[in-house]
């Protein structure tokens, strides 16, 4: 790959904030000027080049991020256009306020994954994030629209506020799923044994459009991509908030 | 450590001085007459041609308290959108926080003494959050503060009023609430309308009566105007009348200076209150007949609560005026509360527009209500931070009122209808220096009663500002020179240099023990927390340091 790597070369267990690198951001800079950048980390500032080992290549065609034992926070929040792929976990907050781009995380990820940055209304608004992993709570928390697709399983209200936009998270999710939800959809991998808080049960069949959604992740690996089949259970909610979204139990 | 500014040209109106030059003596935390040719200074400023004034003062600003916290956390996105370098805490680098309109406490204090202000007051402290707002004000560094109490919706006055208790009950409730809240003065939030709100009303005008009580706002301002007046505090009852924000309101304001029958009166942001109905929209000034009435009652003082153009957003304990306001909201959200039965509580973001012609005609009216009003020593520059706009756009509005073609200038760019519905355009005063020395230190210091403040005679607090003065007031304005508080140098060329500690001031007029025990079976048997943790302690002011008492005259009234 001719994009960048950043390579997590510090203390293990360090916090750092990784809002600043966004491939659009950092494009056109070479290893030198964004090795010298600033960089929020343990409560003070570092620097980019203090931190991380930076190879040459141009962030533009995609960023690397070997998060090795850090605790990377933010990574990809914000991002409007460019690739960031992390080879390993992320801390919150990734890709929170997201407006475009792709965002592919191979390890787990941590709260609030596509959700909104403290003190800010909205959530993910547009691209695409995928995890290999699994992921926190309040994933895609206030999303607008996008699609977040987790292999693994989801924590505590997923898809909570939800105004529009996709969430699937092939191993399920914790409790509280589509809380104060308004429209958009939660694919759940994983058969629902009640019926959510909120939801009233809108039956089982086949649902034709999510062959659509399968087109529009090829190419991520992800588990929507091999599941055979369509056929889900619906429920539709959150009822205290005009009922437009729904959730989608794989049966 | 004595400190010697020297060339200076002095605008110290409380004495008399215009703009002469002469040199000033600073002495610890006061100011001093001329020691002597034998005193050797520790540090000489030469300040000669430049302006010197007192440090100025906000006499109402919502800087503390429970809908201030409430607008901060409403406005999250403020606090991502404006961030300041430096500590939040006042350690190492200084002058840092977040915010504009809702500004945390650090930041607070130090936008304020960054624009020559050493005193700003919060006007409306509710009984119940009375030890938050101290705790904030507390933390609030380099100005001095205090809390006016609101009252005039809480059951226990509604109640004596509504009972025939007598105005010495009155007097006693008021005096004793103002010495547990650790209060300077009283201020009446829309008289009976936030009750009335609880009860389903929408709307209650000066004489109507309201639903639970039967009370009228107009008996509600007598009661309490009267019982200031005879407690002898030293700020008249300010007042936040009945209507604000409806067009056709300034009707009611008219009735309300009359409502006070001669006692002395505080009208708060009264550009709210200055609507009138003509013209094809249904909203036009009515500052003009406001203005004259206020000019013939002496008794009468008034602060403008002036709207400038931008972000910002409205707080108020006026839940009826903001569940009106409510529609309007930029960005799209509010909020309301009761709070603990005492008022109530309203956050609604706004976005004043100058291609809005309500906006803009609400611009001018408060222009206009400056400009109309002759006597500086009544009138104050406010903007009701954060209401009409925060209060960093001081320097911005005394320029529109020192600089008439600035003015014209700016009123060429507002909504095209706006100008013909406002006399502004015909207006050719410009506010001198020795007036804005009037409006901004010796009036609000003579009409809170501090005596050792907004002044530089000896004896006076070392709060001192120094001016360039430029042509641009606005530049002006923004930055002073030197700004010393309490005779510590903590501003030099518009930057902080040193941190500094204000002092909260509170008035504690007598009263006698046995309303005590009413008020205590009040709050065990309504609102089920006991008088002694209502009470707040001298220890809790100001991090154990105490509050700063003013005396009160106590008038024996027959």
């Amino acid at each position: 790959m001719s994009g960048m790597t950043l390579t997590f070369r510090g203390d293990a267990g360090t916090i750092v904030d990784m809002s600043a690198l966004l491939p659009d951001r950092l494009a056109g800079l070479t290893a030198v000027e964004v090795a010298g950048l600033p960089l929020p980390c343990g409560g003070g500032v570092a620097t980019v080049g203090g931190m991380f080992e930076v190879s040459a290549g141009d962030a533009a065609e995609g960023l690397l991020i070997r998060p090795g034992q850090a605790v990377l926070h933010r990574v990809g929040a914000g991002m409007a256009s460019g690739r960031i792929l992390v080879e390993g976990d992320a801390g919150s907050h990734a890709g929170a306020g997201m407006s475009g781009g792709l965002l592919r995380i191979t390890g787990n990820a941590g709260d609030a994954l596509g959700g909104a940055l403290p003190g800010l209304p909205s959530g993910m608004r547009g691209g695409l994030i995928s995890v290999g992993g699994s992921a926190g709570d309040r994933v895609a928390e206030r999303m607008r629209r996008g699609i977040v697709v987790v292999d693994g399983v989801v924590g505590a209200y997923a898809a909570g506020f939800m105004v529009a936009g996709t969430l699937a998270a092939g191993g399920g999710c914790g409790p509280h799923p589509g809380f104060g939800m308004r429209r958009g959809t939660l694919l759940l991998g994983q058969p629902q044994d009640t019926v959510p808080q909120g939801f009233a049960d809108g039956g089982t069949r086949d649902w034709l459009f999510l062959h659509l959604l399968r087109r529009a992740l090829e190419g991520t690996g992800s588990w929507f991509e091999r599941a055979g089949t369509t056929r889900a259970h619906r429920f539709i909610g959150d009822l205290a908030e005009g009922g437009h979204g729904e959730i989608l139990a794989m049966a | 450590m004595l400190t010697k500014l020297t060339g200076g040209r002095l605008f110290d109106p409380a004495n008399g001085r215009h703009g002469e030059v002469e040199d000033l003596w600073l002495h610890d935390d006061r100011v001093v007459a001329d020691p002597g040719p034998g005193a050797i200074p520790d540090a000489v400023h030469d300040v000669t041609g430049k302006v010197v004034m007192a440090g100025a003062i906000d006499i109402h600003s919502h800087i503390a308290g429970g809908k201030v916290n409430l607008a901060r956390l409403l406005m999250g996105e403020e606090h991502e959108q404006h961030r300041f370098a430096g500590h939040a805490c006042g350690c190492d680098r200084i002058g840092g926080g977040s915010g504009i309109a809702t500004p945390s406490t650090h930041t607070t204090g130090a936008r304020y003494i960054e624009m020559g202000f050493t005193a700003a007051f919060e006007p409306a402290m509710l009984g119940s959050n009375a030890r938050h707002a101290h705790l904030e004000m507390s933390d609030i560094p380099y100005i001095d503060t205090g809390g006016y109490l609101v009252l005039g919706n809480d059951d226990f006055l509604l109640d004596l009023i509504a009972t025939n208790a007598g105005q010495a009950a009155v007097n006693d409730y008021v005096a004793w609430m103002l010495t547990a809240t650790q209060s300077l003065a009283v201020k009446v939030v829309n008289p009976g309308g936030i009750n009335a709100f609880k009860f389903n009303a929408r709307t209650l005008d000066l004489d109507e009566a309201g639903p639970h009580y039967g009370v009228t706002p107009r008996s509600v301002l007598t009661v309490l105007a009267r019982a200031v007046y005879e407690l002898g505090l030293p700020h008249p009852l300010h007042v936040h009348g009945c209507n604000l924000g409806v067009p056709g309101n300034v009707a009611t304001t008219l009735d309300t200076i009359q409502a006070a029958s001669g006692l002395p009166m505080h009208m708060t942001h009264i550009q709210f209150h200055s609507y009138d109905t003509a013209g094809d929209r249904k909203f036009s000034s009515g500052a003009a007949a406001l203005a004259e009435a206020i000019n013939r009652t002496p008794t009468l003082s008034v602060d403008i609560g002036q709207v400038m153009f931008g972000q910002t957003v409205t707080a108020s304990a006026d839940t009826m005026a903001q569940r009106h306001t409510a529609p309007l909201a930029h960005p799209r959200k509010w909020l309301a509360m009761d709070i603990e039965c005492d008022a109530g509580c309203g956050v609604v973001p706004f976005r004043y527009r100058d291609k809005s012609y309500v906006n803009a005609l609400q611009w001018a009216i408060g222009l206009e209500l400056f400009l109309l009003l002759d006597d500086p020593w009544r009138v104050f520059l406010t903007t009701d931070h954060p209401n009409g706009a925060p209060f960093t756009f001081y320097p911005e509005l005394i320029r529109l009122l020192m600089d008439r073609d600035y003015r014209l200038a700016k009123l060429a760019e507002i909504h095209p209808d706006a100008p013909a519905n406002t006399t502004l355009g015909s207006i050719a005063r410009e506010y001198t220096l020795a007036e804005i020395a009037v409006m901004t230190r010796a009036a609000p210091a003579r009409i809170l009663g501090l005596a050792d403040r907004g002044h530089l005679a000896p004896g006076a607090s070392a709060d001192v500002t120094v001016y360039s003065d430029l042509p641009d007031r606005r530049a002006m304005f923004e930055r002073p020179d030197l700004v010393f508080k309490s005779g510590r140098l903590v501003v030099r060329d518009g930057a902080l240099v040193a941190m500094a500690r204000g002092c909260t001031h509170v008035v504690r007029p007598g009263f006698d023990d046995l309303i005590e025990r009413r008020i205590a079976r009040h709050f065990d048997e309504r609102i089920g927390l006991p008088i002694k943790h209502f009470r707040i302690r001298d220890a809790e002011i100001r991090h154990g340091a105490g509050p700063q008492l003013h005396p009160c005259r106590r008038r024996e009234v027959p």
